[in-house]
């Protein structure tokens, strides 16, 4: 599904991620995470073409380094952002409407194709809005909703292009633990055959339940990767991020 | 019957609000054109040219001159693609002037009945008789104005309801956001770029005609700035919103000459205050959110 092979990102003089190797099989959620500023969302900047980077990411079997986001995009790899990120002066349906740019199917005819044409996409944007219980502020601008609100219209905004691998940068944060629960639920429900999550999260109640593997990264650098309950006792892991443990002087 | 000064103040109204729709779809993209003259420029001399020099029918002079207007909006799109913000607004403010500067210089004149008919340089552009040959009224003419800027701005307001639309507010808002949405972003601007040439170019071609007269000097960046403006006070969310701005200027204070002589300084604050308190115009977003809330409950009232 995604192979990343010796992905490099540099910002002049600094290295944000060096030498990563890291794959993603079919409909499983793969965790990523790592202290703050390991390189985590900047992972998910390469892989998505917002930032420039060298190695090799085959995605379903075509390289995607060199291509432009809106063609990631269109090949079924779609994200989420950790700061928020939604069209304000827009209303919720028309985010999730817009989202469905540049699919297969849609020509110029349906660009200039008013309402009747689109009638199909918007029933599939309602029933979006609806899954992730924003069905009652449908017709709200997006930049009036609360937070927590605004990351579940990210995630139907996400769902409606049907991705293979749907990328969610810390789709809990900022909510409270009752909202982050409900996240959870509907995150658990996402993924399946066909299509793979990865979703990088601190959050550690959400990330056990529901990761099948974790990639922890620090400093740029991939430093374990395997089953959440044993990577998460890695001492490398544990050192990321507790720090060693200071030696006692006698 | 309108009496003559009214009739101009409408047909300037009407012809100035071509490069009011034009500086909007710009700005709806997300970027801030202080050169939209040029447009309205080119497409004045190359209707004139089409009509008073070649003998071509009156339409096809206004299409023509609007169709190289679009194509110079292409010639500005391509290369400026890569910058945004403030240097764009620089670039096109430089283009305008190259614009205004080559046609100081561009002569092209022939002889029709022993007379030079013809752009010539600063002098400028005289006898694009095609008013009197064909022997219309102002009042007609205004007519034509505004039969030609429904039409446009009908087209606007449909493409506003399309998907287009959406994507065009979205690459204004967030272009990289839009990218990651699957938008061609550099598609979009290169397209609304263009086409807002199109659209200053039908009121240069209108304006040529109906002055039979111009001169380089009147597509000074003033014009630019003013057709600029109308969107910012109007409002960019609906293409009401630029003629709003041009009815509230035009219509309020110049033609009743509320403020005469102080007339520049009120439209100056004016502007000043609206990008203070409505950033995004009278006719904001939120406005024409709101506005047609209130429509629909009206009609689900009914």
């Amino acid at each position: 599904m995604l192979a990343i092979d010796g992905l490099t990102v540099r910002f002049g003089g600094l290295t944000a991620l060096e030498d990563v190797s890291l794959h993603a099989a079919d409909g499983e959620v793969l965790g990523l995470i790592g202290p703050n500023g390991s390189g985590k969302t900047t992972l998910i900047n390469a892989l998505t073409g917002v930032y420039p980077a060298t190695g090799r990411v085959r995605f379903r079997g075509q390289d995607l380094l060199d291509l432009p986001p809106e063609r990631i995009v269109r090949l079924g790899l779609v994200r989420t952002f950790q700061n928020l990120r939604v069209f304000r002066r827009m209303t919720v349906l028309e985010n999730v409407l817009a989202a469905q740019n540049g699919m297969t199917g849609i020509g110029f005819a349906d660009l200039i194709g008013g309402r009747r044409r689109d009638a199909a996409r918007r029933e599939r944007a309602h029933e979006l809005v609806e899954r992730v219980g924003l069905g009652g502020d449908a017709d709200r601008l997006a930049g009036t909703l609360p937070l927590a609100s605004q990351r579940r219209l990210e995630l139907a905004r996400a769902l409606v292009r049907d991705p293979a691998l749907l990328l969610l940068d810390e789709p809990s944060g900022g909510m409270t633990p009752a909202e982050t629960r409900e996240m959870t639920g509907l995150i658990a429900r996402l993924a399946c055959p066909g299509r793979t999550v990865m979703v990088v999260e601190h959050k550690m109640a959400l990330i056990t339940g529901l990761c099948t593997r974790l990639a922890v990264l620090n400093f740029g650098r991939l430093i374990a990767e395997g089953a959440p309950a044993e990577v998460l006792r890695r001492p490398a892991v544990v050192e990321a991020y507790l720090g060693t443990e200071a030696p006692v002087d006698a | 019957m309108l009496d003559d000064h009214l009739i101009g103040v409408l047909s300037n109204m009407g012809m100035i609000s071509f490069i009011a729709l034009s500086a909007y779809l710009v700005l709806v993209v997300g970027e801030i054109s202080f050169g939209q003259q040029a447009f309205f420029a080119v497409s004045a001399y190359a209707s004139g040219i089409a009509s008073a020099m070649w003998g071509w029918p009156f339409l096809a002079a206004v299409l023509w001159g609007a169709a190289v207007a679009g194509l110079a909006g292409l010639l500005l799109a391509i290369p400026t693609l890569r910058i945004r913000g403030l240097y764009f607004a620089i670039a096109t403010l430089a283009f305008a002037e190259m614009v205004r500067l080559a046609l100081e210089i561009f002569t092209y004149q022939v002889e029709q009945d022993g007379e030079l008919v013809g752009p010539n340089g600063s002098e400028g552009f005289r006898d694009i008789r095609y008013i009197y040959e064909a022997d219309i009224s102002a009042g007609e003419f205004l007519l034509v104005i505004l039969a030609l800027l429904a039409a446009t701005l009908a087209i606007i307001l449909w493409i506003e309801r399309t998907r287009l639309g959406a994507i065009l507010r979205m690459v204004g808002e967030d272009p990289v956001l839009a990218r990651l949405q699957g938008v061609n972003v550099n598609l979009a601007k290169i397209a609304t770029v263009a086409a807002a040439g199109l659209v200053a170019g039908i009121g240069g071609a209108l304006y040529a005609h109906l002055n039979t007269y111009v001169e380089p000097k009147i597509f000074n960046v003033m014009l630019g700035v003013h057709g600029l403006a109308y969107g910012l006070i109007g409002g960019l969310g609906t293409a009401f919103g630029p003629l709003l701005g041009v009815a509230l200027d035009i219509g309020v204070l110049e033609s009743t000459r509320a403020f005469s002589g102080y007339r520049m300084i009120v439209f100056g604050g004016l502007v000043a205050v609206l990008l203070i308190v409505r950033p995004r115009g009278l006719l904001d977003e939120a406005a024409v959110y709101r506005i047609r809330r209130f429509l629909l409950r009206k009609h689900a009232g009914d």
